[in-house]
C-alpha cells in the first residue's frame, strides 16, 4: 500500500537540519512543542517579506519554509494548495501574512512555536452545536505509545473519503464523521505505524501510535549531502545512534560490527585499545590497504575513528556501491564510512548521563600438558632418540632434566625425584603443576562514564559532551583509558548564513604490554615461579632460553600515548535562485608517543643493563572543501546539483631514537641522554596533496524514477607529474515500483525499489615519493669509523596511477505488510584492475620488485537486510533485525598474467589470502615403515604423514595445494529488540561461516618446552629388543623427537575453520516509570544489565577464532551494568 | 547579497591559486634519489654499502651452513632446523630453501650496488682522480669476491657487470663459469694495479692490493684445481696462483703471529698483522647491523653454533662467558684420534675448549658409594654389576668445588663403544673389556669425563676459534662484534705451498708450508697440555716440538685422509692441512668443491649424509625465487643445476 503522505513535507524542516534522522526530528518536534506554550517568541519576532502574484498557495508555503523556521502542517485534501494567490508583504508579522493569505476562506491556522498547522475551520472549532447535530462527532487524543507524550500533526482520514484533520498540540482532535455509522478512521504519522478504528457509535477514540522500525523515510547520509531513503539510488547501510549503542563497545568500530550487511568487521586481536579490522565488501588490493575512507563530519580522515567515542556519533552510514562511493574518486574504492556526530537543539536543555561498569574473564583458555605429561612428552622425546628405557628411570629423568638452580633446590628434579618412592615405581599423581597462565592473568574491567548536554536558542544550537572510557586487560601490562572532550554548534548568524563547527580532543593512554599469555605456552609446569626466598626465578626451570614471563609484568612497558584534536567547522549560505553555498574546512591533529622500556630483568635483557626506546608521531592533516548546491522542483521533476572543489594536504612527521645499557632503570625513557650505546635513531617526514573538482546531478520524476551520476577529478602530489589528474564517474537509476499506479492495489506490498549502479573507483594506495625511486640506508664501519651506506632500493616508476574498481550493484528495498517486513537484497560485482603489486623482478636485475600497476581482482557478492516486526502490542513489541552477506573475492591476473605467485601465497582464481602448504594425512603408523621409508629414511612410524599430490614419493614444493582461506564464506547477524512495558531486552548474535585460521601449536617436540595439549603419537609396547611393537595410533600430532628440532611438515597441522556463531551482546534493561522518577527530577532513568561475548560456537581449538592465531590474548567475557539518565 | 558576493569572490581567487600546479608537487626530506650518488658523500655512501653485504656471510644460519655442514670434518650437532638439508643433502636442500636464496640474493645484491656505484662513479666531479680510481678498484674487488663465492655454490651464474637503476629486466641466462673466472680475474687484477700497498687502509676493512692478490691466487688456484675444462683454467694458472700468494708473503706487511692460538684471540683479533683482510664488526649497535631487514638481529653471530651442551651438566649452568650452547655442528669425532699430531701440533688443542669450569655451586654433584656397569642397549644401570667402588671418606661430599674443572671432554678414545651419529644413535660396545675400563675411569674422576667413544651430538669439544666473550651478561645476546677474518698469512702460505707443489716445485712448496707447521708446533718454554703426556706418552717437558712438525716431500705425499684411489695424495695431504689449521673458518665445503673431493669423502667421513649425497651436490640449486621471476622463462635444464628439478 501507498505510503500516506498527508503531512506536506513534514521533512522539509529537516534539510536544514539533515544530519538527523526522522525519529529524532520528531522528538525534537514534540519538545518544542511542549515549550511552546512557554515560548512563542519567534512568530512574534519573526517578519518576513514576500511578494507574489498569482501563485500557487504551495509555492508561497514553501517560499515561507525557506526564508524561515517555519514550517506547516496541513492536509493536501482538505487544504487547496494549488489556489492561486497574490501577497505582498513587507517585513510583516507571520500571522498577518497567513492572515491575509487565508482571508475569505475557511481555513484557519494555528502556529505553535515553529508550526503552523492548517486546517478548515470546521475542525478548528471545539463545538458546533449546529452542525454536528447531523453528524456525529469523534474525538480523542493521539499519543506515542512508547512516551506516552501527545502527538501533533497526526493525520486522522475517514476511510475511502477526503474528510480528514490533523491533530493539535496537545494531541487533541476531532472529526466530524460521515453519516455512515461503519466509517472507519485512520490514523496516521510518518515514522509511525498506521492504525485503523471503527468508529462504531463510539465518539471518544483515543489512539496510541507506536513508531516505525522500519527506515522508510529515515535520512540518508550520503557523501556531500544527505537524501531520503526512498530517494536513494546507491547502495548503502546505515546504522543509528541507538544501535551503535546496544553494545557497550571500546571503540564506534568495534560497535559496527554485525550491524551492516557487507561489512565484515574481524577482531584479530582481543588486546585493550585493539581495533578491529575492516573489509566493506571484501578486499580487492594485494599490496595497498583495504580500509575504507573514513568521512567524519564531512571531512575525509586518515587516522580512522580513534579516540572518537561512538556515544557522540549520531550516524554511520556505510557507502559500499561505486554508484555512491565513487564521489570520493581515489579513495572510494574500499568503501566510505560517513560518521555524522550529535547536534543541539533549540529549546530545553537535557541533560544526559550514561555510565558502565563490567568485569572481564577469559572466555577461553587453551589446554597445556601438565606436569606428569609433560614429563611423559620429554620421556617420550628421548626413547624417539634410543636415550630413554621404556619405563620411567630417576637417573635418566635427572639426566634429561635441566638441573636444579642455585636460588631453587626445589625445582624440576626435587619434584621428579619426590614422585619417585625407593622402589623405583613412580607417582605422578605427587606433581603439582604450576598456574603460569593464573600468573600472568587477572580480573580485567571496563568503565565508562560520558555526560551531555544538549540545547540552545533560536540562533545557536550546542552539543556538549565528556566521556572517559578505562579498560583493564585481563593479561596484565595491557590497558587502555581514554578521554574526550566534544562541543558541536550550529549557529544562525543571519536568516541565510549558518555557521557551525565539531570540536574533539581526545586522549587515549594504551599500555601495550607484551601477550604476557602466549609467553607461558613453552613453560615448564613442574617449574617454580619462585624460589624458596620468594624472588622471581628468571631462567624458568634453570632452561637458558625460557625466561619468567612473571618478571615481564613490571620490567616491560609499552606505551602508546594519543592526542588527537579533531575540528570540522561549515559555513552555509543561502543565495538566491535555489542556490546552496558551502564551505568545510578541517583540521585533525594527531600526535602519538611511542614509549618502550625494557628493564633489567625483562625477557628482552635478561640480566643486561636496561634498554629503552623513545619516539612519537605527529600527523596534521587540513582540509578545505567548498560546494555549491542548487535544489529545484519543477512541477514533477525535482533537480539537485552538487559541486565540489576540495583540497587536503597530510603531513606526517616523526621520529625515534632506541638507547640501551641505562645506567638506573628509575628514569623509564625519560633520560635517554644518559644512557653510553645508542642502537637506534630515526627520523621521517611525509607530505602529500590532494585537489579534487566533484560534480552529482540528481534527478527524479514524479518520486518514481530517479537518477544520480556523478563525476570527480582527483589530482594527487602521490603520482608523477603528466599522470597526476584521474577522472571517476558513475551512474545510478532507482525505480520506485510502489509508487506506480498499478501497484497501488497490491496492499501487501507497501514498498518497492529497484537500483542499479555502476561506477569507477580508486585506491590511493600509493606511498608518497613512490615514484621517483629512492635510495636506502644502512651501516658499516671501517675499524673504528662508522659510515653509512645508501644503495639502491626502490626502482622509480613515473607511470604509477590508482588501483581502479569499475563496480555494478543492483538492489531492491522493499517493505511489506505495512512494513511489518522490510528489507533490502543487493547483488554486485566488482572488478579492480590495474592493481598495485610489487611486480617481483629477479634479483639479478638490481632489484627484486617494482611497483606496478598490473593486476586484476574481482569481488561479487550478495547483501540482505531483513527487518521484521514480530510483535506489535501496546505493551509488548519484538522486532528483528537480520543481515546475511555473502562474498566471493579472487585474484583474476598477477603480474605473471595469469601465473601463481606462490611465493606470495597468491593464486588465481582464489581470495587474496589463502593457506596454501602440505596437506596433513595423519601419522604414520606402525607396519607402513615399508610405504613410510619411501619418502626417505627420516620417515617413519610416528612422523607426518603429508600427501604426495604427484605420487612420486618425494614431497616437495609441487606436492602443496590450497588448504583454505581467511575470508568467511558468509557473514550473518541478528539482533533483537523485545519491550515489554518498561522492560527491554535485546541480544545480538553474530557469526561468520567458512573461514579458517592458522592455529599453530608451535610444537617443538623435542621434550624441552612445553607445548599446547595433544595426543601425540607414542610407542605404548616394545619387544624385548627394545623394537617398537604397538602404538597408541593417533594420527592427530607426530611422536616426540630429541633429535628433531623443527618437525618436517608441522605447520600442516595447524590449519582449522574458524566459523562461528557468538552471542556477542544480551542486554536486559528497566526504564523506570514517570511517576516515580519526576518526584527526583529525572526525566529518564534507565537501568541495564549486559553479558558480552556470552557463548561463541566453533570448531576452532584456539583461545578464540578473534583473537588471533594459536595463543593470541583470550577474548574476555564481560558482565556489565549500566545506567541511561537524563534531567 | 553584496556581501554573499564578496565571500563568493574571494573564494574563487582561493580556488585558483590551489589548482595550481605547484600544490601538487611533492616535497621530499627523508629520502634521496639516485642523483645523490653522484655526489662525493653519495658515492661513497654507495661503496660502503657494498661492503656491508659482507655481513651477511656472519648473520645467523646462512654462510655457516653452507660453508661447514655435509663435509669430511664435521658431523651433525643436535639443535637446528638446517641440518638435514645441509648437513645431509636431504630433500630440503632445494631451490626453495632459503638459505640458498638469502645466500644468491645477498651476493647479486651487492654486485648490483657495486655495478650502479661503477655507473655513477664517472659522473662525481668533486673527486679526485686518484680517489674516484681507488673506489673504482675497491667496487670491482667486491664484485669479483661475491662473484668468486656465487660461481663456486652455483657453477654457471649470470654474469651482470652494467649498473641499473631504471630499467625492468627480466632476461637473463648464465654465463659459462670459465666467463666468471675470467671476470672475477680481469677486475681482481684491474683492483691489484690500483689498490693502496699497505697492511690495512687507514679504514680497516677496505680491499687492499694485498687483499686482491690473496684472493686472486685462491681464484687462479681454484680454476686449475679441478673440473678445469668448465672452470677454462689455464696451464698457467698455479704460477700465477704461486706469484699472487708470494707476492702477499714478499710484500713485508704481514706477519704470521707467533703463537697459533693468538690470532683468533679476541684482543688480538681486530689488530694482528696475520690477518689480511677481515668484514667489520662493531661494538656500537647502531653500526653493527646486517645488511637486510630480514636478518635485523644484526652483528657476527657464529659464536655459538660449536658449543657443546655443557649447561645440563652437574655443576654448570649456562652463562655468557661459556656462550650459548647450540651444538649445531661437532667436529667429526673420528678426526680426533688421527688428523692431527697429537704428541706435537699445538692447533689441536688451541683450537677447541676441553674443559669447562664449574660456574654453579649448588648443583655440584656428591660422591656415591657405588658406581654401577651400564647397559649401553638400554641406557640403565645394572645393579648388580659394581664397578667402583668410591674411598668411604669422599662419599657424600661434593665431587669438586665451583670453579673446578666440571667437564672435559677428553680426546681420548678407547675404542669401547661404536661411534653416535645422528642417523645411527644406538651405540655398540666394541671391546668390552675397553668399555668397562672407561666406564671405570669415568667413575673415578670427579668431573664429567666425556671420551671420544661418548662424542655425541650433545657432546663434543667445543671450537673456540669464533668464542666472542664480549656479549655483555645476557646469556641470549647474539649480536656479536668478531670481526670475520677471511683472509689470513697462514693461508696464503698454504696457497703458495699448494701451488709450487702441484708444479712439483717441492722445495718451494714445502718452504712455504714449514712456515705454517713449524709456527703450529708448541714453542720453546711452552707449557704443553696434560694430554700430550697423559694420553699420548709424549715426554712432559717445554721443549719446542718443532722439528717434529716439520714435513718432507715424502709425509706431503702421505696424506692422513684420503679420497680414494686416483687422487692426487698431495692435493689429499693439503686438505688435511688445511684442515687442521683453518679448521671452522668457513671455507671447508669449497676446498672440497675445488678439489673435486666433496662426494667421495663424504661417503668415506660423514656417516650422517654418506646415505644421501650424490654427484650433483657439489652445486647448489638456483633459487626459485630467481627463477621463477625471469621471462621468458628458460627451459629448466638451462637455467637450474642437475638433481634440483
Amino acid at each position: 500500500m501507498k505510503k500516506n503522505k498527508p503531512i506536506r513535507e513534514l521533512f522539509y524542516c529537516s534539510l536544514k537540519k539533515i544530519l538527523l534522522t526522522m525519529r529524532i526530528a520528531i522528538i525534537l518536534m514534540i519538545l518544542g512543542i511542549l515549550q511552546a506554550s512557554a515560548n512563542d517568541a519567534y512568530s512574534q519576532k519573526t517578519r518576513l517579506s514576500l511578494n507574489f502574484e498569482e501563485t500557487q498557495l504551495v509555492k508561497v508555503l514553501d517560499k515561507i519554509e525557506d526564508e524561515s523556521e517555519f514550517f506547516f502542517l496541513y492536509n493536501e485534501k482538505l487544504l487547496d494548495t494549488n489556489r492561486k494567490v497574490s501577497i505582498n508583504a513587507n517585513d510583516q508579522l507571520i500571522s498577518e501574512i497567513l492572515d491575509d493569505l487565508f482571508i475569505g476562506t475557511d481555513v484557519k491556522y494555528t502556529i505553535i512555536d515553529r508550526k503552523i498547522i492548517l486546517a478548515p475551520d470546521y475542525l478548528t472549532k471545539e463545538t458546533d452545536a449546529a452542525t454536528i447535530m447531523q453528524q456525529k462527532v469523534v474525538s480523542g487524543t493521539i499519543t506515542d505509545a512508547t512516551s506516552g507524550e501527545p502527538m501533533a500533526g497526526v493525520n486522522i482520514q475517514v476511510k475511502g473519503t477526503t474528510i480528514g484533520t490533523i491533530s493539535d498540540v496537545n494531541g487533541k482532535y476531532s472529526i466530524l464523521s460521515v453519516i455512515d455509522q461503519n466509517a472507519i478512521l485512520v490514523f496516521s504519522f510518518i515514522g509511525y505505524i498506521q492504525q485503523e478504528a471503527p468508529t462504531a457509535e463510539k465518539s471518544v477514540i483515543n489512539i496510541a501510535l507506536t513508531s516505525d522500525l522500519t527506515t522508510l523515510e529515515e535520512v540518508v547520509v550520503i557523501g556531500y549531502g544527505t537524501v531520503k531513503r526512498t530517494d536513494l539510488t546507491g547502495s548503502v547501510s546505515s546504522v543509528s545512534s541507538k544501535n551503535l549503542m546496544e553494545t557497550a563497545s571500546f571503540s564506534a568500530t568495534q560497535a559496527l560490527q554485525g550491524k551492516a550487511s557487507g561489512v565484515v568487521i574481524q577482531q584479530t586481536d582481543a588486546t585493550p585499545g585493539a581495533e578491529p579490522r575492516i573489509m566493506i565488501r571484501g578486499n580487492r588490493s594485494l599490496s595497498a590497504t583495504n580500509e575504507p575512507l573514513y568521512v567524519v563530519d564531512g571531512i575525509p580522515l586518515s587516522g580512522g575513528l580513534a579516540g572518537i567515542s561512538q556515544s557522540s556519533i549520531e550516524s554511520i552510514d556505510i557507502l559500499k556501491d561505486a554508484s555512491a562511493t565513487a564521489i570520493y574518486g581515489s579513495r572510494g574504492a574500499n568503501g566510505v564510512i560517513l560518521v555524522t556526530t550529535k547536534k543541539g537543539s533549540s529549546g530545553n536543555t537535557v541533560i544526559e548521563y550514561n555510565a558502565y561498569y563490567g568485569i572481564q574473564k577469559p572466555a577461553k583458555l587453551v589446554e597445556l600438558f601438565d606436569g606428569p605429561e609433560w614429563i611423559e612428552l620429554m620421556r617420550e622425546a628421548y626413547r624417539t632418540a634410543g636415550l630413554y628405557p621404556a619405563t620411567p628411570n630417576l637417573t635418566k629423568d635427572l639426566s634429561m632434566l635441566p638441573l636444579t638452580q642455585e636460588n631453587d633446590p626445589k625445582g624440576i628434579a626435587y619434584k621428579v625425584q619426590n614422585a619417585y618412592d625407593p622402589d623405583g615405581s613412580w607417582h605422578p599423581e605427587r606433581l603439582e603443576s604450576t598456574d603460569w597462565a593464573g600468573a600472568v592473568l587477572r580480573q580485567g574491567q571496563i568503565t565508562n562514564h560520558e555526560l551531555t548536554v544538549r540545547g540552545g536558542t533560536e540562533s545557536i544550537k550546542v552539543y556538549a559532551s565528556v566521556n572517559y572510557y578505562d579498560q583493564v586487560g585481563i593479561v596484565k601490562g595491557q590497558d587502555y583509558s581514554r578521554y574526550s572532550f566534544r562541543v558541536n554548534f550550529d549557529w544562525n548568524l543571519t536568516k541565510s548564513i549558518t555557521f557551525g563547527g565539531q570540536n574533539l580532543y581526545s586522549h587515549t593512554d594504551r599500555n601495550n604490554g607484551p601477550n604476557l599469555y602466549s609467553q607461558t605456552q613453552s613453560l615448564s609446569p613442574l617449574a617454580n615461579i619462585r624460589s624458596q626466598t620468594g624472588d622471581l626465578i628468571g631462567y624458568v626451570g634453570n632452561d637458558g632460553q625460557l625466561w619468567n614471563p612473571v618478571l615481564n609484568i613490571d620490567e616491560t612497558i609499552i606505551k602508546n600515548k594519543q592526542d588527537r584534536t579533531l575540528v570540522s567547522y561549515y559555513l552555509e549560505v543561502k543565495l538566491p535562485f535555489d542556490f546552496k553555498f558551502r564551505s568545510n574546512f578541517g583540521l585533525d591533529v594527531r600526535s602519538s608517543l611511542d614509549q618502550s622500556f625494557y628493564g633489567s630483568m625483562s625477557s628482552d635483557r635478561q640480566g643486561a643493563l636496561a634498554r629503552t626506546t623513545n619516539g612519537g608521531t605527529k600527523s596534521t592533516m587540513l582540509t578545505w572543501e567548498n560546494l555549491l548546491y542548487w535544489n529545484k522542483k519543477i512541477q514533477d521533476h525535482t533537480f539537485g546539483l552538487t559541486l565540489l572543489e576540495s583540497n587536503q594536504q597530510e603531513i606526517s612527521e616523526n621520529s625515534n631514537i632506541s638507547v640501551q645499557d641505562l645506567p638506573y632503570e628509575s628514569q623509564l625513557w625519560y633520560n635517554v641522554g644518559s644512557a653510553p650505546t645508542v642502537s637506534g635513531v630515526s627520523s621521517s617526514f611525509t607530505k602529500w596533496q590532494l585537489a579534487s573538482f566533484m560534480g552529482r546531478m540528481n534527478y527524479n520524476y514524479k518520486d518514481r524514477y530517479l537518477l544520480t551520476a556523478s563525476a570527480r577529478y582527483d589530482g594527487s602530489s602521490r603520482l608523477a607529474s603528466g599522470h597526476k589528474w584521474v577522472l571517476f564517474p558513475s551512474a545510478a537509476l532507482a525505480w520506485r515500483v510502489s509508487e506506480e499506479d498499478f501497484m497501488k492495489s497490491i496492499n501487501v506490498l507497501n514498498n518497492l525499489k529497484f537500483r542499479v549502479g555502476y561506477g569507477i573507483t580508486g585506491n590511493a594506495a600509493i606511498d608518497p615519493y613512490k615514484t621517483s625511486g629512492n635510495l636506502a640506508l644502512n651501516r658499516y664501519n671501517f675499524g673504528n669509523t662508522n659510515v653509512l651506506g645508501f644503495y639502491q632500493n626502490e626502482m622509480p616508476n613515473p607511470n604509477l596511477s590508482w588501483e581502479k574498481t569499475t563496480q555494478w550493484n543492483a538492489g531492491i528495498d522493499f517493505g511489506i505488510l505495512k512494513s511489518r517486513i522490510s528489507g533490502v537484497i543487493d547483488v554486485y560485482l566488482q572488478n579492480t584492475n590495474d592493481l598495485l603489486m610489487d611486480r617481483q623482478l629477479p634479483i639479478v636485475s638490481g632489484f627484486s620488485a617494482v611497483t606496478y600497476n598490473i593486476g586484476k581482482t574481482r569481488n561479487k557478492g550478495i547483501e540482505i537486510t531483513l527487518n521484521t516486526v514480530n510483535i506489535k502490542k501496546a505493551s509488548f513489541e519484538w522486532n528483528s533485525n537480520f543481515t546475511i552477506s555473502h562474498n566471493k573475492e579472487e585474484i583474476v591476473e598477477l603480474y605473471g598474467g595469469k601465473n601463481d605467485d606462490t611465493g606470495n601465497g597468491w593464486f588465481i582464481g582464489q581470495p587474496l589470502s589463502v593457506y596454501y602448504d602440505y596437506k596433513f594425512l595423519g601419522i604414520w603408523q606402525l607396519g607402513e615403515e615399508v610405504e613410510a621409508a619411501k619418502f626417505g629414511a627420516s620417515t617413519k612410524p610416528g612422523t607426518i604423514k603429508i600427501l604426495d599430490v604427484d605420487g612420486d614419493y618425494k614431497i616437495t614444493a609441487t606436492d602443496r595445494q590450497i588448504i583454505g582461506t581467511t575470508r568467511p564464506k558468509f557473514t550473518a547477524s541478528l539482533s533483537n529488540y523485545i519491550n515489554y512495558k518498561g522492560l527491554d531486552f535485546n541480544f545480538f548474535l553474530n557469526s561468520s561461516f567458512g573461514n579458517m585460521l592458522n592455529y599453530s601449536r608451535d610444537l617443538r617436540f623435542t621434550g624441552r618446552y612445553n607445548c599446547i595439549k595433544t595426543n601425540y603419537w607414542k610407542v605404548t609396547e616394545y619387544d624385548v629388543n627394545g623394537v617398537a611393537i604397538a602404538s597408541n595410533e593417533s594420527n592427530e600430532a607426530p611422536r616426540p623427537n630429541k633429535g628433531v628440532e623443527a618437525i618436517p611438515y608441522v605447520s600442516s597441522m595447524s590449519y582449522y575453520d574458524a566459523s562461528f556463531i557468538r552471542l556477542s551482546n544480551a542486554t536486559l534493561g528497566y526504564s523506570f516509570t514517570k511517576k516515580i522518577i519526576d518526584k527526583v527530577g529525572v526525566s529518564k532513568l534507565r537501568i541495564y544489565a549486559t553479558i558480552q561475548n556470552a557463548f561463541v560456537i566453533t570448531k576452532y581449538p584456539g583461545t578464540d577464532p578473534e583473537s588471533g592465531a594459536s595463543f593470541g590474548v583470550p577474548n574476555p567475557r564481560t558482565t556489565m551494568f549500566g545506567i541511561n539518565m537524563s534531567f | 547579497m553584496k556581501k554573499i558576493f564578496y565571500i563568493l569572490q574571494i573564494f574563487l581567487v582561493l580556488f585558483a591559486s590551489v589548482s595550481c600546479k605547484k600544490y601538487l608537487e611533492e616535497e621530499r626530506f627523508t629520502t634521496v634519489g639516485y642523483n645523490y650518488l653522484a655526489t662525493k658523500a653519495g658515492i661513497e655512501s654507495g661503496v660502503d654499502a657494498v661492503y656491508n653485504s659482507m655481513r651477511w656471510y656472519m648473520t645467523g644460519e646462512n654462510y655457516f651452513c653452507l660453508a661447514e655442514m655435509g663435509v669430511d670434518f664435521t658431523w651433525d650437532g643436535n639443535d637446528g632446523a638446517n641440518k638435514t638439508a645441509f648437513g645431509d643433502y636431504l630433500s630440503d636442500l632445494n631451490s626453495a630453501n632459503s638459505i640458498i636464496s638469502n645466500f644468491w640474493n645477498n651476493n647479486f645484491t651487492a654486485i648490483t650496488r657495486a655495478n650502479t656505484d661503477l655507473m655513477y662513479l664517472p659522473l662525481v666531479t668533486e673527486m679526485s682522480d686518484d680517489l674516484k680510481a681507488q673506489r673504482r678498484a675497491e667496487l670491482l674487488f667486491l664484485r669479483a669476491y661475491y662473484y668468486f663465492d656465487l660461481v663456486q655454490h652455483f657453477g654457471a651464474i649470470p654474469l651482470v657487470t652494467k649498473g641499473n637503476v631504471s630499467e625492468i629486466m627480466t632476461d637473463f641466462k648464465r654465463n659459462p663459469v670459465s666467463e666468471v673466472y675470467k671476470q672475477i680475474i680481469s677486475d681482481l687484477r684491474a683492483a691489484y694495479d690500483v689498490l693502496p700497498d699497505v697492511w690495512q687502509q687507514t679504514d680497516r676493512g677496505r680491499a687492499t692490493k694485498w687483499a686482491a692478490s690473496h684472493l686472486l691466487a685462491k681464484v687462479y688456484l681454484t680454476r686449475i684445481s679441478a673440473e678445469t675444462v668448465i672452470r677454462g683454467g689455464k696451464a698457467t694458472d698455479l704460477d700465477s696462483a704461486a706469484y699472487y700468494a708470494v707476492q702477499v708473503i714478499n710484500s713485508g706487511k704481514f706477519i704470521l703471529e707467533p703463537d697459533f692460538a693468538n690470532y683468533f684471540v679476541q684482543t688480538n683479533q681486530k689488530i694482528t698483522k696475520e690477518v689480511i683482510w677481515d668484514v667489520q664488526f662493531t661494538p656500537d649497535p647502531l653500526f653493527n647491523e646486517a645488511p637486510a631487514s630480514n636478518y635485523r638481529t644484526g652483528g657476527n653471530q657464529i659464536h655459538s653454533y660449536w658449543v657443546m651442551e655443557y649447561s645440563t651438566r652437574p655443576g654448570m649452568v649456562r652463562d655468557a662467558a661459556n656462550e650459548a650452547p647450540f651444538k649445531r655442528i661437532r667436529p667429526n669425532p673420528t678426526i680426533f684420534s688421527n688428523l692431527w699430531d697429537q704428541k706435537f701440533d699445538s692447533r689441536f688443542y688451541k683450537s677447541f675448549k676441553w674443559v669447562f669450569y664449574s660456574n654453579n655451586a649448588l648443583n655440584i654433584p656428591v660422591w656415591k658409594k657405588e658406581y654401577y656397569y651400564i647397559n649401553p642397549a638400554t641406557n640403565l644401570e645394572d645393579k648388580s654389576d659394581v664397578i667402583y667402588t668410591t674411598p668411604a671418606a669422599l662419599v657424600g661430599k661434593p665431587k669438586f668445588q665451583f670453579g673446578d674443572s666440571a667437564i672435559y671432554s677428553s680426546p681420548k678414545y678407547y675404542g669401547a663403544l661404536s661411534y653416535y651419529t645422528v642417523k645411527n644413535p644406538k651405540q655398540t660396545i666394541l671391546n668390552a673389556g675397553k668399555y668397562r675400563q672407561m666406564l671405570i675411569d669415568i667413575a673415578k674422576q670427579p668431573y664429567a669425563l666425556i671420551p671420544m667413544d661418548y662424542n655425541s651430538p650433545l657432546n663434543f669439544p667445543s671450537l673456540s676459534k669464533h668464542f666472542d666473550n664480549e656479549l655483555g651478561t645476557s646469556i641470549n645476546a647474539r649480536q656479536g662484534h668478531r670481526n670475520f677474518v677471511r683472509m689470513r698469512l697462514a693461508e696464503t702460505y698454504l696457497i703458495a705451498g699448494e701451488a709450487y707443489g702441484r708444479k712439483g716445485d717441492w722445495p718451494n712448496a714445502l718452504k712455504y708450508i714449514n712456515v705454517v707447521r713449524k709456527r703450529a708446533s708448541f714453542a720453546d718454554g711452552e707449557m704443553k697440555p696434560a694430554q700430550v703426556y697423559q694420553i699420548y706418552g709424549a715426554p712432559n717437558n717445554t721443549n719446542s716440538t718443532s722439528n717434529n712438525m716439520l714435513v718432507t716431500q715424502t709425509d706431503v705425499m702421505n696424506p692422513k685422509y684420503s679420497s680414494g684411489v686416483g687422487f692426487d695424495p698431495f692435493v689429499d695431504w693439503m686438505l688435511d692441512e688445511r684442515g687442521r689449521e683453518l679448521f671452522g673458518e668457513l671455507n671447508r665445503w669449497e676446498d672440497l668443491v675445488r678439489t673435486g673431493t666433496l662426494v667421495e669423502r663424504v661417503l668415506l667421513y660423514n656417516p650422517d649424509a654418506a646415505p644421501y649425497i650424490k654427484d650433483y651436490h657439489k652445486l647448489r640449486p638456483i633459487p626459485n625465487s630467481f627463477i621463477d621471476r625471469l621471462s621468458p622463462k628458460p627451459p629448466m635444464e638451462e637455467i637450474q643445476n642437475p638433481g634440483y628439478y
